[in-house]
């Protein structure tokens, strides 16, 4: 301990401390994670981890000094000397300092530790749980039409006197005339909500703290299939799992309401007032 | 149709001077898309796509949506519109019909377009909807030789807010919206609208349910061109320009947008008994929160047409008791209860907002419900709030207008296991909320009160000091049809009795305090010593 720029035993534990709980921890790992995700506000590391990483760090350390007689004496030394000192006139008003400042920092931590305070309600909700097997792979009967509802279609058109030629125009009619009705079908039903800009801002939604999906949002209805859709509109806040916290959503459950044919239209509807194409369902080999 | 270029470009010079006289007026004359038969086909197919649903195929306001709405989609066939900057009874101009489309009607089904669609689309959806009024193609109704002048607007004060409510006073929009802006102060609910629906005065305290928007400078174009269709007249005779700008900064003082931050209903702590009453001072040292309220829209019968958009609660305790007073506004004092006239029976999935339910008053009671869990959990678990389910059942107190009139006690509690099931009443003994309700100046004032524990855990909620317990709120505004499952309702805030500090606490702080020092002296004294030997 005898070079110009060593520093005793003592403040060299409490700088390691320092810089690597209140540096690291508190300060640097923030400072990375908001830089990693990207994010506006700092990112603080959960108190049970920095509770944890804290003991590491304090067990480290008294292993590092208490396993060496030199390094127990180095320790040590510095402390004794302030502490024993019985001539020095500054370090007796430090030492007095110090030994009135203890106990007060001690007893405020622990009394604030120990008022009563309310917990937060915070919880984690998961936005899309998985979907019941018996709705996955399930096809719109008004969007994926087949060939005999064109021909009845093409067949009904021709008696109206508005005959449409080509089998691919039909198609595409009979979809459209799909689209419109559940279209209408939002309209009365989803559009209080979800409204009928398809933002989840319609008029009845200013009162729900969950708020009633954005269906412009390119990370909801582009990322799912229309069966899960389906599964949302026909089984609604009730049927989601409880990691998905049930008991804050309002979306109804439909299927006591509109039949299945309209549970399907509607989806048509909301995919259009919303501009978005439905994502096509992966081909399993 | 037909175009006179002159005509054209006269409208166009006025356009442009509105939008410097309009203040705050995001409109620029570069972005509009001329009127001619391609825009005007563009503008057809936006309508057909976005605005059908509810102002209908003709343009009459009879979409498939229709029949659920109060105030009904506008018939844009008539030449009638509520919200202009022109004189009574005269058409809107073209920038007036922008804003409505572009800003919405606060307060209605009406959405803010300029969320989803260009101003280039927004311009030519309104020269498709002129079509369906031939006045338009008139330049004898050219609207921009009839604009209200609003020349020199008065910045807001407090003082020019005082001057307003004097002539609020003086020009009598008491006697309709009553005396603290309410909307109480009509004497019957006989108002009806030009189109011959009932009509709902406006709560002028409630900034976002203001159809024309709550700015000072959108205030004051409402009493001077008079709101068309409505009994609301132009009081452009009858009060100077100055006069009126003093109003809309009265008003718009008025109408609060205001929302509580927080979830938490923090009852306060009081010594000696809780006030019975809901005008008593002691409340005013409970913090309040305030819950907006949203249309039962979760299970038939639905309702979007509710008229309580908000409740203020607050709460107080003592060592025995918790009281939590609710406030609402309601224009009509509703205290009694037809059940024979109750609807059990709905053919479609919401209610339509006439004909279906009785919405006048003196049939069904004004109430109020709080709910909250019967099991407390840890967690963020809880029952539904929308009457909590089969596994986990609600408690609710129900305070009702009726019985409080009849002089018996006004609460009631029951039971909900979901919102299919009857709510189950409990039987006397279990009956231990005490009710206590006033109304004035179009408001109610409930006051509902239970000892903080009781013996019935199993059925009955428990309070417990510095735990959050859920609360949501059910309202009914009778002379608003509404009774069972047709309401207002709020999803779960919370309630938290503050807990005091333990005594505990004091002296074990003490005792580590001792402790601290106690080890100090040892090690001073074990200092010395090493010293000596260093």
């Amino acid at each position: 301990m005898k070079g110009k720029f060593e520093i005793n035993m003592f403040w060299k534990v409490v700088v390691f401390y320092l810089v690597f709980y209140y540096g690291g921890l508190e300060v640097l790992f923030p400072l990375i994670s908001k830089w990693a995700v990207g994010s506006t506000d700092m990112l603080h590391m959960p108190a049970a981890a920095l509770a944890m990483y804290r003991a590491l760090i304090f067990t480290g350390l008294f292993i590092y000094i208490s396993s060496s007689a030199d390094r127990r004496k180095a320790f040590m030394e510095p402390l004794v000397r302030f502490f024993g000192d019985t001539e020095n006139k500054t370090l007796a008003t430090m030492r007095m300092g110090v030994l009135v400042a203890l106990p007060l920092v001690v007893g405020a931590g622990y009394f604030s530790d120990g008022i009563p305070r309310l917990i937060s309600p915070a919880g984690v909700r998961i936005q899309h749980p998985t979907m019941p097997g018996s709705y996955e792979g399930l096809l719109s009967p008004f969007r994926n039409v087949s060939e005999k509802q064109v021909q009845d279609f093409q067949s009904r058109k021709a008696e109206e006197g508005q005959p449409i030629a080509g089998p691919e125009d039909a198609r595409k009619a009979l979809v459209e005339k799909h689209t419109r009705e559940g279209a209408s079908l939002y309209a009365i039903n989803c559009r209080p909500c979800h409204g009928m800009q398809a933002n989840g801002e319609g008029p009845m939604a200013r009162g729900f703290r969950l708020k009633p999906a954005n269906f412009r949002d390119p990370g909801l209805l582009p990322t799912i299939v229309e069966s899960y859709a389906f599964w949302r509109v026909s089984k609604g806040g009730p049927g989601l799992s409880s990691a998905a916290t049930p008991w804050d959503s309002a979306m109804p459950i439909w299927e006591l309401n509109l039949t299945e044919e309209e549970r399907w239209k509607v989806l048509l509807g909301e995919y259009f007032i919303s501009g978005v194409n439905p994502r096509e369902p992966e081909k399993h080999e | 149709m037909h175009y006179k270029l002159g005509n054209l470009i006269s409208m166009l010079a006025l356009t442009a001077l509105a939008a410097l006289l309009w203040p705050g007026q995001a409109f620029s004359q570069g972005n509009r898309p001329p009127e001619n038969e391609a825009t005007l086909a563009e503008g057809k197919v936006i309508y057909f796509d976005r605005c059908v649903y509810c102002h209908g195929e003709l343009g009459d306001g009879n979409g498939p949506a229709a029949d659920f709405l109060d105030p009904r989609p506008r018939d844009l066939t008539m030449g009638m519109f509520k919200i202009r900057t022109t004189e009574s009874g005269q058409l809107p101009r073209d920038i007036d019909l922008f804003n409505a489309v572009s800003r919405g009607l606060s307060g209605t089904a009406m959405p803010r377009w300029e969320l989803t669609l260009s101003e280039d689309q927004r311009w030519k959806v309104v020269y498709f909807i002129k079509t369906f009024t031939p006045e338009f193609a008139d330049p004898d109704f050219n609207p921009e030789n009839f604009v209200v002048k609003a020349s020199s607007p008065i910045p807001f004060s407090e003082d020019s807010a005082a001057k307003g409510r004097e002539i609020f006073l003086k020009a009598k929009c008491w006697e309709c919206h009553g005396k603290q802006g309410r909307g109480d102060g009509q004497k019957s609910d006989t108002l009806q609208d030009g189109w011959g629906f009932k009509l709902r005065v406006r709560n002028l305290t409630r900034g976002w349910s203001l159809k024309g928007g709550n700015r000072p400078e959108d205030i004051f174009y409402r009493f001077s061109t008079g709101v068309d269709g409505t009994p609301m007249p132009s009081f452009i005779k009858t009060l100077s320009e100055e006069e009126r700008w003093h109003l809309a900064n009265y008003i718009s003082a008025l109408a609060s947008d205001k929302e509580s931050e927080g979830v938490v209903i923090k009852a306060a702590s009081m010594e000696g008994d809780l006030p019975e009453n809901a005008d008593d001072p002691a409340w005013d040292s409970a913090p309040v929160l305030k819950v907006p309220l949203t249309g039962q829209v979760l299970a038939q019968p639905r309702w979007q047409n509710i008229s309580v958009d908000m409740v203020e609660a607050r709460a107080l305790y003592n060592g025995q008791d918790i009281a939590v007073l609710v406030v609402w506004d309601d224009p009509f004092k509703d205290t009694v209860h037809d059940e024979s006239q109750e609807i059990k029976e709905f053919q479609t999935t919401y209610v339509k907002a006439f004909g279906d339910i009785p919405r006048k008053p003196n049939v069904f009671r004004d109430s109020v419900a709080l709910q909250f869990p019967v099991k407390m959990r840890d967690g963020a678990r809880k029952p539904h709030f929308f009457r909590g389910e089969t596994s986990d059942p609600v408690n609710m107190w129900v305070w009702k207008s009726d019985l409080q009139e009849q002089g018996v006690n006004s609460a009631e509690e029951f039971n909900a296991k979901g919102f299919q099931k009857p709510l189950a009443l409990q039987p006397g003994e279990s009956q231990q909320v005490k009710g206590m309700g006033t109304w004035k100046d179009g408001q109610w004032r409930v006051v509902l009160t239970r000892s903080l524990k009781n013996e019935d855990s199993r059925n009955d909620v428990q309070f417990e000091p510095g735990r959050l317990i859920p609360i949501a709120f059910n309202v009914w505004d009778g002379s608003n049809g509404e009774h069972g499952l047709i309401m207002s309702l709020s999803d779960w805030r919370f309630i938290a009795l503050e807990a005091s500090i333990p005594g505990s606490l004091y002296l074990w702080t003490i005792v580590v305090m001792l402790m601290v020092g106690l080890a100090e002296w040892w090690f001073v004294r074990y200092s010395r010593n090493k010293r000596k030997e260093i």
